[in-house]
């Protein structure tokens, strides 16, 4: 199948709850899950198929992921080995402003990021996680993510010991 | 979505997140919740990315991989993988000369395999890190490699028994037994070099016995080739380490050519046994409190002539006082010797002793003179003098008036601002070429203008400035080459960085 022909042809996705999204090859191609589903279609191409199911990702956020990749089908997506080397450093502002959401929000779609393989939505997603996280102590992530303690100060002091040989003085 | 708790997101997706941190942030994490301990210590071994401070060491601006490292520093890495090392390798190769790795858990295999394939390794330091549990052991290349510097600090006690084909020139074992390092793998180790030149051994409180032989051990196979020179500080007292220490003295005492036991107490035996043994023992370090005393002691020992470095670790008393002396007659060629401080009664006795026994001493340093210290006795060569507080500039004064053949002159701390009439009185001594002071006085205008009015032979000036009026006041000042006074260079410490003011 040609993939790289200058038309762009409709394609439609099902979310888990039946809702029915329409959106462009170029864009959907952006997942690595559904790209390598079209790779693997026979006869009747691209044109013939119907809406592809997923399970996994429900209509709220899939409207998300699809602004995302149809705002970024034309950009040139960094492979997963390039994003291995990236430094957390430059954000698209485009981006920045996309992943300005709820909590909840972000975790579907770090979920569906992962599941339908975007290798830089997933990036983006899980480092905008980690930006929450850095600098904040153990008690503050807990009451950040909501997160229940589940260490005993005893349960915390034998970790401590088993670790104190890395510790510094 | 019913359940929107952050921990429902799959391991692989924490392991994500989880990257951004470096190995210290990551041990923090682990306190959130027992969930993320488990991702961060159970998966740590399969994450596939190097945290990110490894990939900030490794990329340089342009975002490559730079092939020209030197030093390489790991630290706070408990998932010393296949990748990272793989990473390593491929990346840095050839260039890594210094190799640091601290507060790590390393397979020894990859560490094993790691230090052969660098191979232009010339420095190993392992500080608080250990070898990770029940390693399975492949037979990797045994072939025996070098590497100059070798330093322990804090390890836990299995690595020196996976890396037992290094050969090592240099090695320095710092608070080992704080950490329980296995003194037979240490033994092992140390047994095992073939050239080792120098062993430093701080803080070994127990067994230390087993670093100086044990019973298991024959002597003759504790014997380092060309082994010069060994340091040992803060060693317990122990039952068998004088007679340990004694033995292996013996088995190299005709190549040492160092030895330096500070913090600790010898036996008058092991000390006897260096001062008239150690034949080519060129430099030492003491403490005075641990040396006999008695003359009866010193009585019928040999003249040493070969000693030229003479370090007093601690305070000089009235009580210790007579050994120091009895060893400045034995080892009568001196020429460099090194006090810290000395009570009030004896600095005349010292003064006299070092004048009248030490006739090629060249470098004197001192902490500070005492306040009852007349100089009267001139010492014959000396060239260079250092003091690190200076009290009383007249005492100084007389001091270096006295030896008139200093060359070089280093002052630490000057504690009270001094006057044109005093710096002139220093700076045309017949011979000095070279001051260094330290202290705030030197902003003073007036100073440069004696100096460059006044200087004969003077060809370096150094200062230490403390404080940034000062470094104004000096910019004021500084166009000395006008008047013929160039010093040959000016530094200026802590404030390099600073802008320059305009006069």
């Amino acid at each position: 199948m040609d993939i790289d022909r200058p038309s762009d042809p409709q394609v439609s996705v099902v979310s888990s709850d039946g809702t029915m999204f329409h959106t462009t090859l170029k864009s959907i191609l952006l997942s690595g899950t559904i790209k390598d589903m079209i790779e693997h279609i026979g006869e009747g191409g691209v044109e013939n198929m119907g809406a592809i199911p997923l399970q996994n990702v429900d209509s709220k956020t899939l409207e998300i992921v699809i602004k995302w990749i149809e705002h970024h089908k034309d950009n040139i997506q960094p492979t997963s080995e390039e994003i291995k080397d990236k430094t957390a450093d430059f954000i698209d502002p485009w981006d920045e402003n996309f992943l300005e959401m709820d909590l909840d929000k972000l975790y579907n779609l770090i979920t569906a990021a992962n599941y339908l393989n975007i290798p830089q939505l997933l990036w983006l997603s899980t480092r905008k996680i980690a930006m929450l996280i850095k600098n904040r102590t153990p008690q503050e992530i807990r009451s950040l993510f909501n997160i229940e303690d589940d260490w005993t100060p005893q349960e915390i002091e034998a970790v401590q010991k088993e670790n104190q040989w890395c510790e510094e003085k | 979505m019913t359940d929107n708790i952050i921990n429902n997101l799959p391991d692989e997706v924490f392991l994500e997140i989880f990257n951004y941190f470096n190995g210290k942030s990551l041990k923090s994490l682990m306190f959130v919740c027992k969930r993320w301990a488990e991702i961060i210590s159970g998966h740590a071994s399969s994450m596939k990315k190097l945290p990110v401070n490894m990939k900030k060491l490794l990329l340089d601006y342009n975002g490559n991989i730079s092939h020209n490292f030197h030093t390489l520093n790991i630290e706070h890495i408990n998932i010393f993988n296949h990748d990272l090392h793989d990473y390593l390798l491929i990346s840095l190769g050839r260039s890594v000369q210094c190799l640091n790795i601290s507060y790590c858990v390393i397979n020894a295999n990859h560490l094993k395999s790691l230090l052969e394939n660098l191979i232009h390794l010339n420095e190993l330091a392992i500080t608080k890190s250990r070898i990770s549990d029940d390693p399975i052991i492949e037979k990797v290349n045994e072939n025996e490699f070098k590497i100059k510097k070798f330093k322990v600090t804090h390890i836990n006690n299995n690595i020196l028994k996976y890396l037992n084909n290094i050969q090592v020139s240099e090695m320095e074992i710092i608070d080992a037994n704080n950490y329980k390092i296995n003194h037979e793998y240490l033994i092992e180790f140390i047994l095992r070099q073939k050239s080792m030149r120098s062993l430093i051994v701080e803080e070994l409180n127990n067994n230390v016995n087993s670093l100086f032989l044990t019973n298991d051990l024959k002597h003759a196979t504790f014997r380092l080739k060309k082994f010069t020179g060994l340091f040992c500080t803060n060693l317990t007292r122990h039952e068998f380490f004088n007679e340990n220490l004694i033995s292996f003295l013996n088995v190299h005492a005709n190549s040492l050519e160092t030895l330096k036991i500070t913090g600790s107490s010898l036996s008058p035996n092991t000390y006897k046994f260096s001062i008239s043994h150690l034949s080519n023992l060129y430099m030492l370090e003491l403490n005075p409190n641990s040396i006999p005393q008695e003359n009866s002691f010193y009585k019928n020992l040999p003249k040493n002539t070969n000693l030229k470095v003479f370090h007093i670790e601690s305070t000089i008393t009235r009580t210790n006082i007579n050994g120091v002396l009895q060893i400045i007659r034995h080892y009568s060629n001196i020429s460099n010797l090194m006090f810290f401080d000395t009570d009030e009664f004896i600095s005349n006795d010292l003064f006299y002793a070092i004048s009248h026994e030490l006739k090629f001493l060249l470098n004197l340093s001192v902490l500070n003179f005492n306040k009852n210290f007349i100089p009267t006795h001139k010492i014959q060569i000396l060239n260079s003098f250092s003091i690190k507080i200076l009290n009383d500039i007249d005492q100084f004064l007389n001091f270096i008036t006295l030896n008139n053949t200093l060359e070089k002159i280093n002052v630490g701390w000057i504690k009270r601002d001094f006057g044109e009439e005093i710096v002139e009185k220093i700076i045309t001594q017949p011979r000095l070429q070279y001051i260094k002071f330290g202290g705030r006085f030197i902003a003073n205008k007036r100073i440069y203008e004696v100096i460059s009015r006044d200087y004969k032979n003077l060809r370096t000036l150094e200062l230490v400035v403390n404080n940034y009026d000062d470094i104004k006041n000096l910019k004021f000042i500084f166009p000395l080459d006008r008047n013929n006074f160039i010093p040959k260079c000016l530094y200026f410490e802590e404030f390099n960085d600073r802008e320059p003011l305009n006069d």
